[in-house]
Order: structure tokens, then sequence, then C-alpha cells
């Protein structure tokens, strides 16, 4: 082509050229280089002139330059081919030339000469882009015959090498994946410095990912850059080689496809929501027909519906949210209201055509879209399958498919339960009957056949079954609860059972209710109406006979079922149950295999066999009756030994703060005194706490050594408002030292003594010196059984009180003689013996018993008691050892109640002693003791002293 | 909204479909809609691109410019995995796709639909090979 050819320059040079000649540009300006002729004519001409002067030349050039070409342009020339010398010279020169146009030289005609070049300029461009085009539009089809060049190579051997490019794989922001693909795709197109990214890509199934297929990371970066939806600090994660065909596969031979007979749903209009069940699908899979319960109206609606704006009727677009109800095609009203429509296409009868869709056998059959179908996941109800049940009797429900419909629906919620009815739904041993004996791992169950009539000789034989292949039976009547589905939690009883269908009538709602029988328990409630009858009530123990005694379980009428101590269950009509056992609640109280006391109310748990766990309900003897909601059977009430349980919360006690015995305590010579049984009763007895309103001192614990007030007193404990830190702390009364006067402090027991003496010794004899008034009101107060007489019987009669009292008053005139009652003043004060033989000899001697509890602060008392009174110390062993299970013991020694409970003797801490009964007679030496004695010293000396 | 967890085991599948897929581009520009994979070569273009344009790829044995109907039967709505390619002959991700002697654009990993019998046989006549991209087939 002609104008491909020519090269601009040149041309402009030619013109150049021939405007050097006069006469000659103006006819040639027009056709530059239109011939080769002509150029070939002025290659010659510029030879001859190349000899000439060459400064004339460039002068020339300047000068056509000047009138053809931009000004800058030529400036640029100039620098590139002229020496440096004439610079000067030449810029003069050719801006005079400018200025001196040659006269020939129209303003016009340049103007030409410019239009030219552009239009030329066009005519080269088009035709690139001409090729271009044609390129493109013929090029690549006739190229790109459909290039399916690697169509015949397995796929095995496109596997990925170590030479193909790497994948990263991209955190982005979920959803954004597919515009994500988008736009690195507009970048790999636009963006420079992309050419080694060679694909982008997004799967369905990772979400929150791109992955981008590229050689080296900062191509990834670079594509990447600043674009909004990547998360750039998560990472990219360099995906293996052999994962590469993973990411790329077709689809996951997991996902189920659809079949005929599959369940779907619509997703969108008229029918959205509702089941269908596939009948057949289109060659293309883009397809599907459908069989719907149709949602017809038979154009019923058109009547009602009128526009308001046209006032005319139209017809009712029905939607997802507006329609009517799913029921089966009826000819009969279609040809009533609608008859126009209704076209039967074949003579059969239950084949219509109506408003151009089939019908068949009342059903909808209709053609869907693949992706307007839910496919996954599909879980019909039961309501919708009777739907699609209702018209054929022949063709119920299929077990097979519900079943694998339901595969994924959750099949925990589904529990068996021993004794319950089942029959096997598939398997060797289907359609036999039985009961089920227990469930081994929640998924197997052993069953007894029995009621089979057909193969009899199978009953009485027990199978292992999976609990999957076994379907519940129910009798009309049956009271049960719904464990799983829409109606959970709903109970009833059993008016009709159908095949896999249980209908009943809920106690809630008075409906009926159906359900698959797998989704029914028998009721564990039990019902509420009855729960007394006549002399009994639900949940209460009674007298069975002489030596049997039960828990009535569940009240039906005229029959109560009762769990027997035993742990069997008897049902029992009302008149054979003796009587019925009233217990006092404090009473009903033992121990658990750790030997805390465990009462109504507890939680226990078994520590052999199911560890089931429960509430105590009652107790009886070392029998609990415990109560869980987890167990099914019996209501949730079983019965355990209380040998095997151990405590895991106590109901509102105090004891629970701790869980084992603590041997400290048991230990004598560990343990500070006893916290003086008797005298904290007869502080009790005071009537208003003495210790309240006093100064006090913390010894142990925590807040040792803080200071404060008792604000209240309750038993053992008070409540001291501490000075500093400014709060009420329940502490221990013997953890306390009492203010005396400031600056002495002594023990809580020393407290109590002092206490009661210097109240009775001012009460009594206010003449008196306080010293010898102590003295005096002590012995007075001892001497007397007053104090005493509170206490049992045996314990005085002991004769213990004089020596008590004697005890008490050597003492007496010691912690006077020392003044403040300072314990370790007085235990250190030898001459403080010197005021009574008693405690002169104690003292004096130093008795070993003594001195080894000279260390602690109390001891000293207590050792005194325990060495000098066998009687006391006596006493004082056994209460202290019943202390260590609990306050509660301190009543066993002072009161009735626990003198009781120490005669019974077959109950309590006590009760394993053969030594029962000769408690009695001396506590001192009593095995019982001696039990006690190893760990006691001070026992043993007490008798070395007699 | 859907999971964010990555997993890539056992993995829900969720085929998307043409109404969902309305992601501009730009805002205010509008873009040509991805919504329809040809089921040969796996081009995913607009229905009107497809109208307009026809397959890129495919023209030449399916055309698809101006006729619906080859349309409808040939292209699906129903795919998954959006791959955009350079055109690259050194990519990896094009080889296993088998797409790599096609024009860049984007493509889907998976495209439910088979294209129907008689222009199974066309192609088939023509010495291509239909190999459906519906994962039904594994080599």
């Amino acid at each position: 082509m002609a104008a491909a050819d020519t090269d601009p320059k040149r041309a402009v040079e030619n013109e150049g050229a021939d405007e050097d000649r006069p006469g000659e540009g103006s006819l040639e300006g027009d056709d530059v280089g239109d011939d080769d002729d002509d150029d070939d004519e002025e290659d010659e001409d510029e030879d001859d002139e190349e000899d000439e002067d060459e400064v004339s030349r460039r002068r020339k050039k300047k000068k056509s330059g000047n009138q053809f070409l931009d000004v800058e342009a030529e400036v640029d020339e100039d620098e590139d081919e002229d020496e440096d010398e004439d610079d000067e010279i030449l810029r003069q020169e050719f801006l005079a030339d400018d200025q001196n146009m040659e006269p020939g030289e129209t303003e016009a005609s340049r103007s030409h000469r410019k239009l030219d070049r552009t239009r030329e300029k066009l005519d080269e461009q088009d035709a690139q882009a001409l090729a271009d085009q044609f390129k493109a539009r013929y090029g690549r089809s006739a190229s790109a015959r459909y290039m399916g060049s690697t169509q015949n190579i397995s796929q095995r051997l496109l596997l990925p090498s170590v030479e193909d490019p790497l994948i990263w794989g991209v955190r982005v922001r979920n959803g954004k994946e597919k515009e994500l693909v988008k736009q690195i795709s507009a970048r790999m197109a636009n963006m420079k410095g992309t050419q080694e990214v060679y694909s982008v890509f997004q799967r369905d199934s990772f979400t929150g990912y791109i992955y981008i297929e590229a050689v080296r990371m900062d191509a990834v970066n670079h594509i990447l850059s600043s674009l909004p939806g990547i998360y750039n600090n998560v990472g990219k994660v360099l995906v293996p080689i052999e994962e590469y065909p993973d990411l790329l596969r077709p689809g996951s031979s997991q996902e189920s496809r659809l079949k005929p007979g599959s369940y779907v749903r619509v997703k969108i209009g008229k029918y959205k929501g509702d089941l269908g069940i596939v009948d057949n699908l289109a060659e293309n899979d883009l397809e599907v027909r459908v069989k719907l319960v149709p949602r017809l109206d038979y154009g019923r609606s058109n009547n009602s519906i009128i526009d308001p704006s046209t006032g005319r009727r139209r017809p009712v677009n029905f939607n997802s949210k507006f329609r009517p109800p799913q029921r089966l095609f009826s000819d009969i009203e279609a040809q009533q209201y609608d008859a126009e429509h209704l076209t039967t296409a074949k003579r059969d009868r239950n084949y219509f055509i109506y408003r151009n869709e089939e019908y068949i056998g009342g059903f909808l059959y209709k053609d869907i879209k693949f992706n307007q179908l839910e496919t996954q996941n599909v879980k019909p109800t039961l309501h919708e399958l009777t739907l699609f049940d209702s018209m054929k009797d022949s063709d119920g429900i299929d077990l097979q498919s519900v079943a694998a419909t339901l595969k994924n629906a959750d099949e925990k919620a589904i529990s068996f339960q021993p004794n319950d009815r089942v029959e096997i739904i598939s398997g060797e041993q289907s359609k036999m009957k039985g009961k089920i004996l227990s469930i081994a791992e929640a998924t197997v169950a052993r069953v007894l056949l029995e009621g089979n009539e057909i193969e009899s000789d199978v009953n009485n034989t027990i199978v292992e079954v999976p609990t999957s292949s076994l379907r519940k039976v129910f009798l009309p009547g049956d009271h049960v609860t719904v464990i799983h589905g829409v109606h959970k939690d709903e109970s009833g009883l059993i008016v009709n059972v159908k095949n896999n269908q249980v209908t009943l009538v809920s106690d809630q709602t008075k409906k009926d209710i159906m359900v698959f029988p797998n989704y029914l328990v028998t009721s564990v409630d039990s019902s509420t109406t009855s729960s007394k009858i006549g002399r009994f009530e639900l949940h209460q123990m009674v007298n069975l006979n002489s030596h049997k005694i039960g828990m009535i379980i569940k009240v039906e009428k005229e029959v109560f079922t009762i769990l027997c101590t035993d742990g069997r269950v008897l049902n029992l009509e009302p008149k054979s149950i003796v009587s019925a056992l009233d217990f006092n609640r404090m009473t009903e109280k033992t121990t658990d295999r750790n030997g805390l006391e465990i009462k109504v109310g507890d939680v226990v748990r078994e520590t052999i066999g199911e560890k089931r766990q429960g509430n105590i309900m009652h107790i009886y003897k070392s029998f609990l009756f415990l109560h869980s909601k987890t167990v099914y059977e019996n209501t949730g009430v079983f019965v355990t030994d209380s040998n095997s349980v151990q405590t895991i919360a106590n109901k509102g006690s105090i004891v629970s703060s701790f869980k084992v015995p603590d041997l400290n305590k048991m230990n004598p010579n560990r343990m500070p005194a006893p916290p003086s049984t008797f005298l904290a009763n007869q502080a009790r007895f005071g009537g208003r706490d003495m210790t309240i309103n006093q100064h006090v001192s913390v010894r142990k614990g925590p807040y040792k050594g803080k200071k404060g007030i008792i604000k209240d007193a309750n038993g053992d404990v008070a409540r001291v408002e501490m000075h500093n830190p400014a709060k009420i702390i329940p502490i221990n009364k013997s953890d306390l030292l009492f203010e005396l006067r400031p600056g002495s402090y002594v023990p809580h027991e020393q407290f109590l003594e002092n206490y009661r003496g210097r109240n009775a010794g001012f009460n009594r004899r206010p003449q008196s010196t306080p010293r010898a008034g102590a003295f005096n009101s002590f012995n007075n107060s001892g001497s007397q059984p007053q104090p005493m007489g509170d206490k049992t019987p045996s314990w005085s009669s002991g004769g213990k009180t004089p020596s008590w009292s004697s005890n008490g008053g050597g003492r007496t005139p010691s912690w006077g003689a020392n003044g403040g009652g300072k314990t370790p003043s007085w235990s250190s004060n030898g001459n403080g013996g010197d005021k009574t033989p008693s405690w002169g000899s104690n003292g004096g001697g130093k008795t070993p018993s003594w001195n080894s509890n000279g260390g602690g602060k109390t001891p000293s008392w207590s050792s005194n008691g325990g060495g000098k009174t066998p009687s006391y110390g006596g006493n004082k062993t056994p209460s202290w050892s019943s202390n260590g299970s609990g306050s509660g013991s301190r009543s066993v020694w002072g009161g009735d109640g626990g003198r009781t409970e120490y005669g019974a003797g077959d109950r309590s801490v006590w009760g394993g002693d053969s030594s029962a009964t000769k408690n009695g007679v001396d506590w001192g030496v009593t095995p019982t003791v001696g039990d006690w004695d190893a760990p006691t010293p001070s026992v043993v000396k007490k008798e070395q002293h007699e | 909204m859907r999971h964010p967890v990555h997993s890539s085991g056992q993995t829900r599948t969720q085929i998307y479909t043409s109404a969902e897929d309305m992601s501009t581009l730009k805002r205010g520009r509008q873009t040509p809609k991805l919504n329809r994979a040809c089921m040969l070569c796996g081009m995913v273009q607009s229905m009107s691109q497809f109208r307009n344009e026809g397959c890129p790829n495919c023209e030449s044995v399916l055309h698809f410019q101006d006729n619906e109907d080859v349309i409808r039967e040939c292209t699906s709505p129903t795919f998954e995995g959006l791959v955009a390619v350079r055109g690259s002959s050194s990519s990896w991700v094009a080889r296993w796709l088998r797409i790599e002697n096609f024009v860049p654009g984007f493509y889907a990993v998976r495209i439910v639909g088979k294209l129907p019998d008689d222009i199974k046989n066309d192609l088939y006549a023509q010495g291509i090979e239909y190999r459906p991209r519906d994962g039904s087939v594994q080599d």
C-alpha cells in the first residue's frame, strides 16, 4: 500500500528539497511521495546538492524544516546533527529566515500541507486498525477452530509438577470472592507488571479464599496491592502441589446427585418451600420434572380481587406469601368453577391439563429449573409425606427413602430405654418384635425377642441390634412424650398407631399430633392429676411389710409403683401397703463413703457402677433414694447404698467446706483445746452471747494479728468488725483472743470462764476482792450442779463434777495471781501453783503431758484437765473425738438428741464400735477410748498419773 | 452469609446461580453479568454477550450468535468456580482445566448440564470430543 510505504519524514525532506528550487516546490507540494519516480529523482537531486556548500544545504534544510516542521522538532534535529561552532550563526539566520518569508509562500498553502499530513497520518492509523480488526475477526477464528488440543490427554498427565507456577491462597472477605476474581482479572489485563500472574480463581466450597497462580510471591502482592476486601495481615497460603487438583476438582463425589424419587424443595414462586419429589430429570440436567401437591383455587379468588386502580377484576398472581393451601387436584372443582381452562388430554381419568399444567393422580407435575430447587438436606416432615401419601393406598410411605432422607437428621435425639417395646425394621431379624433389655453404647441395643406369633421359636432369644434399625412400638393408651421434632416436649396419650405413624392427643393442646414412633418415649412425667391417692402420695416412703421399705415412684389409679430398697420395682395396690413412713427431716442423715454427713437434698454421685448422680430424696438406714434428671427408668428415681456415694454438693451446710476428715483434728496432741464443748454450751445457755461487743484480736488465719470488735455471735462463729480493713468477717471464736483489759488478751475459753466467774463473783459477793471473789464464785458455781444440770446425767453422775470443780478451783487463783490470765505467764509461773496443791503438783512436777502441750496457747489448760482429772480428761476425749466430724457432735454430747443417737449406736460414728454398750461404764478406759488412745499420749500419761 | 470456615474436607458445594451474581466491578458502571457458561469450553459470559458475540472459543462449531436456542441448550446458568485466566501457555490451571488454548477471560470449573445429544454427535462428526464439565467424567 502506498500509504504504508511512505515515510513521513522522508516526505518532508523531499518537500524541503523541492522548496529549495523555486517553481518546482509549488508543483510537487501536493502530491508528495506519490510517485516512485519522483522519489528517485529527488534523491539524485539531493546527491548533487551534497557536493555543494555544506552550509547552504543546512540552511536550506533549516528553512524547509522551519516551514514544515514544528519549531521544537527543528531544534531537536539541530542539536543532533549540527556542530557547535556555527550554532549561533545558524540561529540568527533561521530567525531572519522566518521573518523573511518568500512572497510566493502563502498562509493557505501552508495549511493545506498541514491538512494533507494529518490526513495521511489518519489513513495510516486506520489501515493499521483495519488490519488488526481483520486479524481479530478472521485470523483468530481461522486459527482457533475450537482448539481443544489437550482434550484427549488424560488428566493424569496434566498433574502439576515443580516447574508449574505456584498457587497462593489469599484470605479475602467472605462473599467477595467472585468480585475480587473479576477485579484481579481486570488488573491482569490492564495493570503493568502483572505478567507473572497467570490465573486467579475461587471455589464456592472454599469460602473466604481466592487462589492466584503465579511464579513469584511479589507478583501476587503487586496485583493485590490496595485491593479492598483482601486480608493482608492473615498471610498468603502456598498451596502444596499435590493439592492443586483438589482445588479444581469439578465436583465432590459426596454430593448427592438428584435421582427420580429424591426429595427437593422449590426455592421460588408460588410453591416456594413446598416439598417435591423428583419425577424425572431433563436430558441436560437443567430442568427437573417435579411432583408437587398443587395449590389451586380454581379461579375462585379472581372474583374477589378487584384492582383498585382500574376497577376491574384482575387475575391473582399467587406468590409465596399469598397462595391457596396445598390440596390435591380435583377435576370436579375445576369443572365446576373453571371449566374453560380444563382440558382432559387423555381419557385416562387421572390425567388432566389445567391451565397448561399437568395433573396426574391429583399431583402437579411441573418442570422446574434446577437452580430453582433446593436439593441438599431436604428433610420432609411427616405432614408433607402424608400429603403425598394420601392419594394412593397401595403406595405407602417409602420407609427406605424416608430413612435415607432423615439420615442426616439428628439421630442422637432418638433414645431407646430398657423395657421399650421395639420392632426390628431391617436386617435378618426384620419384623421381629421385642423388648429392649439394655443399651450398651447408645447405638447397640440388646433386645429380647418376644411376642412374635409367626415365628414363635425365636421368642426369648436375645439379639443385639443397632438402634438405627429399631422402631419403637407403642400401643394406644400409652402416655408418651415427644422427644424430637416440631412437637418436641409435648406429651400425650396415644390414640392410634398405624404403620409408622403414631397419633396422640397432646396434654397441652388437646389436639391430635402425628409423629414417628421413634420420636416418642414413654412419659417420664407421672401424671400430675393423680399424685395422691388416699393415704399415700408420690415420692413417699412406705412400709410394705415388717422388713420392707420402699418409695412410691408412680401413682396410678388404684396402683402404686414402688421402688424398694433392694432396687426392685413393685406394682402394688394401696391396700397392700402397710403404712406410710414419716421421717423427721432432721433424722434423715447418714454418711457417705468418706464419712461426711449427707442429708436429704444433698447431691451425691455413685463412686462405682454407673456413676449416677442425683438428689437425695429420702434416706432410710444406709439406703439412699436418689432422683436424677438424666435417668429415664423409674421416672428418674433409683436406690443406692450410702457407702458407695460421694458427696457432690451439700444443701446449705457449713460442713461442705471440707471434703476429707482433718486428721490433725483427730490428734489431741496437735489439736488445740477442744472448743470446750460444755463451756460453749454454757455460753449458749446464757442467753445473749457474752462475746458480743468484746474487743478481740485474731490469732489465726489470714487476719491474724488484726483487731476488731465482735458485732454478732452465733454459736462458735463470731462476726467481727475489723478495725482495718473496716468490714465484718465471720471468725471462729476459738481463733480469737479476747481483750479483758487494754493490752491483755485471753483465749475464748478462758474468757468465758473469766467472764462467768467475774459475773458470778461480782453478782454474788460484791464485797469480796476480785481474786477471792473469782475463786469463790468459781468454786460456788463449780460445786453447784447448776451448770452441770443442763448436762447429761451420765456425765454428772460420773463423779466428774468435783474433780472438775476442784480443778477449776485450782486454776482460778493462778489466774488471779497472774492478773491478766495470760496463758504463757500462767504456764511459766511456777509459783502460781503454790496457791493450790493440785495446781502445784501439776505445775511443779511439770508432767510430761503438761510440758508437751506447753507449746500451744490453750494446751496447758487442756493438759491440765487431761492430766490431772482422769474423768475430766476421759470425758473430753470422746467428746472431742465426736467433735471431729463437726459442730453437730457437740449436741451429740450435750443434747438429748445426741445421747439418743449415741445410745442407738448403729449409725453414728460410734456405730461401728463394739463398745457401744460399754460406753456408759467408764469413759476413760473403755475400748472406745482405747481406739483413740494411740494418738493421744496425754491419756496414757493421765493413767500414769493415777 | 456464607460460612466463614475454610474447610477443605467435607465441603458443601454451593452452586451459585445467575440471580445472585449481580456484583458490579466499579460503582456506577454496569459490567456485563457473568451468568452463563458455555458447556463446551467453559467460558463464562453474559447471555447478551453470547447472543451478540457468541462464544469466542466455540463460535465456529456451536454458532451461538443470534441463536437463542443454541445458547439455551449449550450454555448453563448453573456453574461454580470462577477462574480468570490470562491465556498464558505456562498456566497450569488453564492446562488442568483444558482451557489453555482458549482466549483469556472467565471460565467455570464446574458447569451443570450436558450438551444435547444431537449437538454432541455433530461435534463428534467434526472430530471434537465433548467432555462434560459437570464433574460426571473423571479421568
